[in-house]
């Protein structure tokens, strides 16, 4: 016979009585003088899961409830009535002695998530992703950007239609050489206004340049060479990847962080920010590389990419507003080197 | 039968055979900074795990390790929710999360309908959640509930806040007023009703301290900013190559981050002097049954002291000190929180079971779906 000392509530109201329970090798319980009631394993509806050192409480199927902070008697005598989840996430609770390990691997864990899990996860996403919505993106986006940044192109028309031949026979060849998601590539032109020297491309296939990127550069290798590059973004799918990724980690932080940091939260989720950053930063790179192989397959001089960059990050150290392109399209030694060494190759 | 009291540290059963004798109940809170530090980094390694799905069960945990530990007269408050009702909520509010994020990039347009829309059920989102969490909370075997008319939490909880917003904060202390009185009044605990009644003059004086607060921390701040330009043209004149090189980015980082916490300090303490107030002046005024009486003395100074050392000691260790934090933060509470009673806390009955509803656990499934973090 086992006893555990706790305090039963066997009325409607909140009154409770101290009592011992004494559990019989036939599995049944009874409370001696507190309660006349005999209760078997059967009756039992619910037990509370051990969590600290808070009480315990056993719940009957009449309503009874008694409770006790007898944890570890509990655990022994109604090994079965408890949930294998339960057990677990206890025993890792109690795993006091090396909880340095459990600490590096839940650290561990949130790197690999976010290094590789959120974007992988971005990746099926957008692979998933019908070509109709990257489309409607594309309208939808160019309209707002039109209306508060951009304005009418001022440059000659037969310098458009030339520059948009010269694409059109990039993207026949990327399409030659099977890259995905190229099937509904444009080249728009418009005035940069505050924006100023920049190319860009939006999810669906549209690839923006202004006027001030086409006047910036000394020759039409290099413009050539910076839509390679837009192109390289539309064939990765890199800005509706950066779409769900923004999502999935605004996600994942809201979930982990949901209660107990309190104001804290507010300050990680701006954390999420910087490491879009660095996510874009990559984006940079892929497509550098794209856009390398794709010039080399034309019969192109890659290098070209490099000096525009090098005029490009020039530039911008005049213009006042750039911190946020030039934390975007980053244009450091290092990216410039990694350039000029593939092309080499 | 012993001697000693089963339940120990926690207060005895005695107290509240000797409520006349002694009048006043503290509220004891027994969590330690330790034990949840090992509770909660399972929860989080877990969550990731499995890729979110834990975090209900983690929720569930967190909200029973703080409402178990918190004692008043030897018995401790206990939370029952099913995380699977968790689950179900989360799941709901992930997809309206991305099915928002899709349209307003399809259609930046209609931004303004889907904010108009949220409006609309946000009360419905706010009932439920409130009513879910006050069913799942009990203490002495016996449940809270929550009842809140959907016109009533429309008015309160978003109209008369955007009408405050409107009137450039003068008529907030009335949202506050309305808002404590539906929050609160609205609450019961088995068959006992609670309510809460106060005028809106001390809410005017904290509004006014707050404000004065507001001014006063501007300048302050402003001015350290502005002395602090000096470090800015340094940086201006690092080169733009230095700036934008990714391995530049802890240099960079912590300007960013002193510029938020410079916005997060300016207004930090007059939201502190305004809500701790308001809270203090609601609960003051609280009663259940008409006869027990609450009390509630949190200092503003010293709150706001926890409040941001917290913030401050959570950040510099990663959020590895976050259950630290918010262990001293709910003891903080606890200690300042009492209560009055009137008689024996022996007599409130449970009101599905005085129904004939022995466990109404499987009612409470269909019912609750709990929509909050």
């Amino acid at each position: 016979m086992y006893e555990i000392k706790g305090r039963l509530f066997s009325k409607i109201n909140s009154e409770s009585t101290d009592c011992v329970m004494k559990c019989l090798p036939d599995g049944s319980m009874e409370f001696g003088d507190a309660f006349d009631k005999v209760y078997t394993l059967a009756d039992v509806e619910n037990i509370t899961d051990r969590l600290g050192s808070i009480p315990r409480r056993i719940t009957f199927n009449d309503g009874v409830v008694f409770e006790t902070p007898d944890n570890d008697s509990i655990d022994a005598l109604f090994a079965h009535q408890i949930s294998w989840l339960a057990k677990l996430s206890n025993s890792l609770d109690q795993w006091r002695k090396p909880l340095i390990f459990l600490v590096i691997a839940t650290i561990l864990a949130v790197f690999i998530v976010f290094k590789y899990g959120l974007p992988v996860g971005a990746r099926i996403a957008a692979f998933l992703t019908p070509d109709i919505v990257a489309q409607t993106i594309d309208s939808s986006a160019l309209e707002t950007i039109d209306s508060i940044m951009l304005s009418q192109s001022n440059l000659p028309e037969e310098r458009q239609q030339a520059i948009t031949r010269e694409f059109e026979d990039l993207v026949s060849l990327a399409q030659r050489m099977n890259y995905p998601h190229l099937d509904n590539m444009q080249l728009l032109f418009r005035d940069g206004g505050s924006v100023g020297a920049n190319a860009f491309a939006l999810p669906g296939g549209t690839v923006i340049a202004t006027d001030q990127f086409i006047e910036l550069s000394e020759n039409d290798d290099e413009i050539i060479a910076v839509l390679a590059h837009e192109i390289g973004h539309v064939r990765h799918q890199h800005s509706l990847r950066q779409i769900y990724e923004a999502m999935g980690l605004y996600a994942m932080f809201t979930m982990i962080g949901g209660g107990g940091i309190d104001l804290s939260q507010e300050v990680v989720n701006q954390a999420a920010f910087v490491f879009q950053l660095n996510a874009s930063r990559d984006f940079e790179t892929e497509s550098d590389e794209f856009a390398i192989d794709l010039l080399k397959a034309g019969g192109r001089d890659p290098s070209y990419l490099a000096n525009i960059l090098r005029r490009l990050t020039k530039q911008c150290e005049d213009c006042e507003d750039s911190p946020e392109w030039l934390s975007t399209h980053p244009a450091p030694d290092g990216r410039i080197k990694a350039i000029i060494d593939k092309s080499r190759q | 039968m012993s001697d000693q009291p089963i339940f120990q540290n926690m207060g005895t059963q005695s107290e509240t055979t000797s409520l006349e004798q002694n009048p006043v109940l503290d509220v004891k809170f027994t969590g330690t900074a330790k034990e949840y530090f090992g509770i909660w980094i399972v929860n989080i390694l877990l969550s990731i795990i499995t890729l979110g799905i834990y975090s209900a069960w983690a929720k569930v945990r967190r909200k029973r390790y703080f409402n178990g530990n918190t004692w008043i007269a030897g018995h401790n408050f206990e939370y029952h929710a099913n995380p699977v009702s968790i689950l179900k909520g989360r799941i709901i509010v992930f997809v309206l999360f991305v099915a928002y994020n899709v349209t307003v990039n399809l259609a930046p347009e209609i931004a303004g309908i889907l904010a108009l829309l949220f409006a609309i059920v946000l009360p419905w989102f706010i009932n439920k959640g409130l009513s879910f969490n006050a069913r799942m909370t009990s203490y002495r075997n016996i449940r809270f509930g929550f009842e809140g008319k959907y016109w009533k939490a429309l008015l309160t909880m978003v109209i008369l806040p955007f009408v405050g917003f409107l009137s450039l904060g003068l008529l907030l202390p009335i949202a506050t007023k309305q808002q404590a009185k539906y929050v609160y009044s609205n609450h019961s605990f088995g068959d006992a009703k609670f309510d809460t009644q106060f005028s809106l003059k001390p809410l005017y004086k904290a509004l006014f301290v707050s404000a004065l607060l507001l001014i006063g921390s501007i300048l302050v701040i402003g001015g350290f900013f502005a002395a602090t330009t000096g470090i800015l043209a340094v940086l201006d004149t690092i080169s733009e190559e230095t700036l934008t090189d990714p391995a530049n980015i802890f240099v960079i980082l912590p300007f960013i981050v002193i510029f938020y916490l410079g916005m997060l300090f300016t207004f930090i303490l007059p939201y502190i002097y305004y809500s701790v107030r308001s809270f203090n002046l609601a609960i003051n005024h609280l009663t259940l049954d008409g006869k027990h009486k609450f009390g509630c003395n949190v200092k503003v100074l010293e709150y706001a002291w926890i409040i941001i050392s917290n913030l401050i000691v959570t950040l510099l260790t990663l959020g590895l000190m976050a259950p630290w934090a918010h262990v001293r933060k709910m003891k903080y509470l606890a200690a300042h929180f009492f209560i009055l009673p009137d008689g024996s806390l022996d007599e409130f009955v449970d009101r599905e079971r005085s129904e004939g509803n022995v466990t109404s656990s499987e009612f409470m499934d269909l019912e609750g779906i709990d929509f909050g973090l």
